[in-house]
This record gives structure tokens, C-alpha cells and sequence, in this order.
């Protein structure tokens, strides 16, 4: 029999479903690839035809999420009309909402496939791309509003977005106010600080002050100097 | 910063900042006295308004509710900055965009675009907790849905206590802190959407035979946090005193404003206590809307009474009669005539005299320029000051604050209403 596209695709989230709900009561460690495949109803074999270990289905639940998210944020009556802020705030809360229903799964990945210093930067790459990519919509999107040119530093910057990302899901697992309104406080205010930091171009600001300094000063004070005692 | 500083560190510091400031201020103040001793008051007081001004503004919220209610009773603020104040309920800034979408999908279940028809993010309006946004229904009402500061219900106590602290290096702080207790429930009750949901259809039952508009509440979308009304198109005083309406058309809507005042506070004995402009809204010709329901009293049944004998004990000039006023106003208890001595002429004649004031004539003029209603603010230093032995009548705040509302409504109109001829017979 063959399986089709839609079929494959089918199974693949149904596995990424299975896993939520196992690590969710078991927690990461205990659970076995056997059990994931057991509870989402297919061969032992098949789920490593899908993935060939737990950790990729972490990041794969990820990508989905970010996948989604995406197109979320397209349906938003009047997103475009939003400040900066407000788009980076409506991003992130978003996603969050999307993870509430699996804060447990989300908290005990987020630990081994994210915050990890031992995770690897390929498994982790596709998935914070897909995310990055929305942001890097968003941002660009903002620069053609207001005619600016894409800064030098914004591939950086990115990368900038992602750990703030991160830090912000860090805060959001421990953030235990009702309706995790401190969450959305402490993004509703370092938001406003990303527009700024952006929309006046502070990066590039501080990158021209940096070569000033170096070339005007720095630069020449090696070239001058000469170790004591010759 | 959009969100209301929540964290009670950077609520402390506001505070905190203030406080200090105002201290210094009082120290200057007692510096500058002992060079000159002329120095009046005011010059304190001004200093001290910006100050506190500046520091509740920034909280917005609860605090800047706690602002109007506290410059009410007791003349904390000074007049420019209690202007400020009155305009500020319309300036502050509004909640960001993605929080608004949060707050509907945490209280209301969904997202704006799945509930409504259309949903516009940006507030029109603001209220004194919260924001107003305008929406339409999958029926085709026009809905106006006011939604609460999130998170404003946990820093109320929060910032009582710290306003309690910052409080205490003021002058006559005693008398604000005081009144910080009543403040306090006043907000309780209006923290919850509940209390103004229940007295909004309490008013569209009462009022139903009444000439005025009391918008329809949408309970499918409304609870603690969020209360959904008809959207009304109207205007406010500003905007409709802009459009020149005649003399008369003016006289007519007062009149119908102090008529409806009338009904509510002595027929219903429940009415709204925080009549601020902003609560009214001009409907062309000369119809009217009622919006706010949040901070609503119902006082002692007798006390009504109390005050037709009062203006009528004013009007006949009689002593007696005006301390018998007051007992039934319920200020002394039984007839104590050491209270009665002492405070008859410090505290129960000012008190009657503002009061009855525009009850005296048979038609009584507002103008811009005579500024009556301000005074109340001293009738109301004036219970405040002698609290310790005259009893400070709840009811009386109440009815006084409904009063300068209006008053201070028709003062900007211009109008000349009849009033006493509108006062039930004693």
C-alpha cells in the first residue's frame, strides 16, 4: 500500500501528539520511543521511519508550533496596522497561548532541547529558524513602512530576538500570576524597548561609535605604544 | 510603558519618589517660614498638587481613581490640578494592542475576531479602571465593551497601602488617611464589572418611565472584568457645547439632568454618586444618556428628608430648625449642645450655607465665573477637620459629590435651572 503525503504528514503529527501526552505524565527520561508509538497507534518500526530519536520530536513539535503560529498571525484582523510592539507582543503571546494546553511537555522540552548548553545547534537550527523567519517578515515589513534600509546588523539582531524569545519562555514556566499577567507585563515593556532599540537603529549606532573609538584611539594608542622599561 | 507598572517595587518607587519629594518640600516650605512667616499655605499646597499629581498620573488606574476621590473630599489637590485631574480620565494611555487581544481571550474565551463581528483594538475611550472599545456583534449591534487594566484588582490593595505610606509626611495626612477606607470600598466595588452590570439594569428598570437613555447590557459578553454595553453615538459636553446649542435648548437638558438627579436621589434614593461629565452623553435634541454605573450609593432612607428640611430650616432662617436638619442628616446624634455650641458656627452654617445656596432663589444661574461648585471642596475641609466630634455622614459625601458633579456640569453650561421648586415638599 502507499502512503501518501497527506498520510505521512498525518502520522507525524499524531506521533508529535503522543509524545506530548507521554513526557507530559512520565516526564522526558521515562518515556520510550516504544510507548510513543504504542499510544499513537502505529508500528515500532514506523516511528523511526519518522524520527530516530526523542529529542527530534521535541524540536518537531516546535517547528509545528511555529508553523502554525505563522499563519495565526496572518488571520489577526488589523495586525498590520500594529506597532512593533504590539506585533512582537501579539507573536510571542500567541505562541504562548498555543503551549498552554502542553505547559508541562513544553517546560520539560524547553529545559533539554533549548535551554540545554548541551543541545545541538543543528537539531535546534530548523525550528528557530521557521521562527526567526516570522520575525524577520515582521521586521522587514516595518522597515518598507518606514523607508529604511535593512541595517547591517540585523542577522545578528536576529539571533538577539531568539534568546530574548527564550528568556521570555523561561519567565512564562515560572510565572505563576493569574493569567500570567506579569508575563505579559514584562513583555508589553522590553517590547516597547526592542521598537526603539529597531526603529532608531541603536545597534548600528553603537557599531559606528565602536569603530570610531577603535580607529581614532585605540588604534592609534597600539601603534604608539611601546612596553615600559625599553 | 503601556501596562500599569504592576510589580509593587517599581509601584514603591513612584510612591516612594513622591514622597521624598514632598517631604522636601515641606522641609523647604519650613525653611522658607522661618524667614518669612507671611507664607501662605497655597504656595505649599500648589507644590504638593504637582507632585502628587505627577506621581498618580504615572499609575494611572487605580491610583489616579484614588486621585479624584481624595481631591474631592478634601481639598488635597489644588484647583489647576484638580482640572488636570478631570481631563486625565480621557488622556491616559491606552493598553497596547496584543494586550487587549490577550485580556478578551482570558476573560471572554476567544479571540476578538472569533467573538465579534468586528472588533477595533484601538480604545475610544477610557475609563477610570479601564478602556472602552467599540465592536459589533454577529447580530449587527454596535457594542461598546469595557474592559478592566488587567491585573488592576491585585494592586489595588497594593497601592492603598502604599499611597497610606507615602502619605503619612503630608499635612493633615491623618484626615486623608482616613478617608482612604472609604475610598477603598468605593474601588472594591467598582474593581468588579458585577456591581455596574447589576446597577445598570437596576437603573434601565427604575428609569424605564424616565426621559433618558440607559444603554443596554450585553451579558453574553460581559463579567467581572469586561462589561459589554449597547454602543451609544452621542457626544460629550465639550463636543456638544461646541455645536452652540441655544440658551434654551441648554436650560432644558440641565433641567432634565437635575430633574432625573432629583428622582434618582430622593424617589429611588440610589443614584450616581461620581457624576462627572464624562458619565453623560448628548444625544441631539435634548436627550440624554447615562454611561457609568460604577460607583452608585444608596443612602439611609431618611436622609433625603434631611436635606428638604435643611434648605427649608435655610429659608426660613431658623436655628433650631437647621440643627434639627442636621440630626436628621445624621451629623449629631441626639441634640448634644456642647457639639451644637462649639460647631454651629464653624461647621453647621458653612455646610448649610452651601447646601442651600442655590436653593434660595426660584431660579438659580450657573456661570463660569462664580465657581459655586468648587467651594464644596471646602464645605467638605470642613467636615474633614472636625471629624474627631462631628459625625462624618457617609451619605452627605455621597450627596455632596453627586451634586458637585453636576454642578460643576452646569456651571461649564451656563445654564439657569429652576432647583427648588424640583425638591420634594418636607
Amino acid at each position: 500500500m502507499k502512503v501518501t503525503q497527506e498520510q505521512k504528514k498525518e502520522t507525524r503529527l499524531k506521533l508529535i501528539v503522543s509524545a506530548v501526552e507521554i513526557i507530559s505524565q512520565k516526564g522526558f527520561r521515562a518515556t520510550t520511543m516504544k510507548a510513543i508509538a504504542q499510544q499513537a497507534e502505529v508500528g515500532i518500526a514506523t516511528i523511526y521511519n519518522y524520527f530516530p530519536n526523542k529529542e527530534k520530536i521535541l524540536y518537531a513539535y516546535f517547528e509545528e508550533k511555529y508553523l502554525m503560529l505563522s499563519q495565526e498571525i496572518d488571520r489577526i484582523e488589523g495586525f498590520n496596522d500594529f506597532e512593533l510592539n504590539e506585533k512582537i507582543q501579539t507573536l510571542i503571546e500567541t505562541l504562548l497561548e498555543n503551549f498552554l494546553e502542553d505547559r508541562e511537555f513544553v517546560e520539560e522540552a524547553a529545559y533539554l532541547a533549548i535551554f540545554s548548553p548541551l543541545t545541538s545547534f543543528n537539531d535546534s537550527k530548523k525550528s528557530r529558524d521557521i521562527f526567526l523567519d516570522i520575525a524577520k517578515k515582521i521586521w522587514d515589513k516595518q522597515l518598507e513602512k518606514s523607508n529604511s534600509p535593512t541595517p547591517i546588523t540585523q542577522d545578528w539582531m536576529l539571533l538577539m530576538f531568539w534568546e530574548y524569545y527564550l528568556g521570555i519562555v523561561a519567565y512564562w514556566l515560572r510565572d505563576e500570576s493569574p493569567s500570567f499577567n506579569h508575563t505579559t507585563q514584562l513583555i508589553d515593556q522590553t517590547s516597547e524597548i526592542i521598537k526603539m532599540t529597531l526603529e532608531n537603529d541603536f545597534m548600528g549606532k553603537f557599531m559606528n561609535l565602536g569603530t570610531f573609538l577603535y580607529r581614532t584611539h585605540f588604534h592609534s594608542y597600539m601603534e604608539n605604544f611601546e612596553p615600559k622599561g625599553k | 510603558m503601556d501596562s500599569i507598572p504592576s510589580s509593587k517595587l517599581s509601584r514603591i518607587s513612584v510612591y516612594g519618589a513622591s514622597a521624598t519629594k514632598v517631604g522636601y518640600n515641606i522641609f523647604k516650605h519650613k525653611a522658607k517660614k522661618l524667614v518669612n512667616s507671611k507664607l501662605q499655605d497655597d504656595e505649599l499646597l500648589e507644590e504638593n498638587s504637582k507632585i502628587i499629581f505627577e506621581a498618580l498620573t504615572k499609575l494611572r488606574g487605580t491610583a489616579l481613581k484614588m486621585a479624584q476621590l481624595l481631591s474631592l473630599e478634601n481639598g488635597l489637590l489644588s484647583d489647576k490640578y484638580l482640572k488636570e485631574l478631570e481631563k486625565s480620565t480621557y488622556r491616559v494611555r491606552p493598553l497596547n494592542r496584543a494586550v487587549v487581544r490577550k485580556t478578551i481571550k482570558n476573560e471572554l474565551g476567544d479571540y476578538p475576531e472569533n467573538i465579534f463581528e468586528s472588533f477595533d483594538s484601538k480604545a475610544f475611550a477610557a475609563a477610570s479602571l479601564g478602556q472602552v472599545h467599540k465592536a459589533k456583534d454577529k447580530m449587527g449591534n454596535s457594542l461598546a465593551v469595557k474592559m478592566q487594566y488587567p491585573g488592576i484588582d491585585k494592586t489595588l490593595k497594593q497601592d492603598l497601602e502604599m499611597i497610606r505610606l507615602s502619605l503619612k509626611v503630608m499635612p493633615h495626612s491623618k484626615v486623608v488617611i482616613d478617608t482612604l477606607d472609604e475610598v477603598e470600598e468605593t474601588l472594591e466595588e467598582e474593581v468588579s464589572y458585577l456591581t455596574e452590570a447589576k446597577n445598570l439594569k437596576y437603573f434601565q428598570e427604575k428609569m424605564a418611565e424616565q426621559d433618558v437613555i440607559i444603554p443596554k447590557l450585553f451579558p453574553n459578553y460581559s463579567n467581572d472584568k469586561i462589561l459589554t454595553m449597547e454602543y451609544l453615538e452621542g457626544r460629550h459636553l465639550d463636543q456638544w457645547l461646541e455645536e452652540n446649542p441655544s440658551q434654551e435648548l441648554k436650560n432644558l437638558v440641565a433641567q432634565k439632568i437635575f430633574d432625573l438627579y432629583v428622582y434618582s436621589f430622593f424617589e429611588l434614593k440610589t443614584f450616581q454618586a461620581d457624576s462627572n461629565i464624562g458619565n453623560y452623553l448628548f444625544m441631539g435634541k435634548s436627550d440624554i444618556a447615562f454611561l457609568d454605573f460604577g460607583c452608585v450609593k444608596t443612602v439611609n432612607k431618611n436622609f433625603p428628608k434631611g436635606v428638604v428640611e435643611l434648605v427649608h430650616a435655610c429659608e426660613i432662617n431658623n436655628k433650631e430648625a437647621i440643627i434639627q436638619a442636621f440630626i436628621s442628616l445624621g451629623f449629631i446624634k441626639s441634640k448634644d449642645n456642647i457639639v451644637v455650641d462649639k460647631f454651629y458656627d464653624s461647621v453647621f452654617i458653612p455646610l448649610a450655607q452651601w447646601t442651600c445656596q442655590p436653593y434660595l432663589k426660584k431660579i438659580y444661574s450657573f456661570s463660569k465665573d462664580d465657581d459655586y461648585a468648587s467651594s464644596a471642596r471646602e464645605a467638605q475641609q470642613i467636615i474633614s477637620r472636625e471629624k474627631e466630634f462631628v459625625n462624618y455622614n457617609r451619605d452627605f459625601v455621597y450627596f455632596h459629590r453627586g451634586l458637585y458633579g453636576l454642578y460643576k456640569m452646569f456651571e461649564q453650561m451656563e445654564v439657569s435651572i429652576e432647583l427648588r421648586s424640583r425638591l420634594p415638599k418636607v
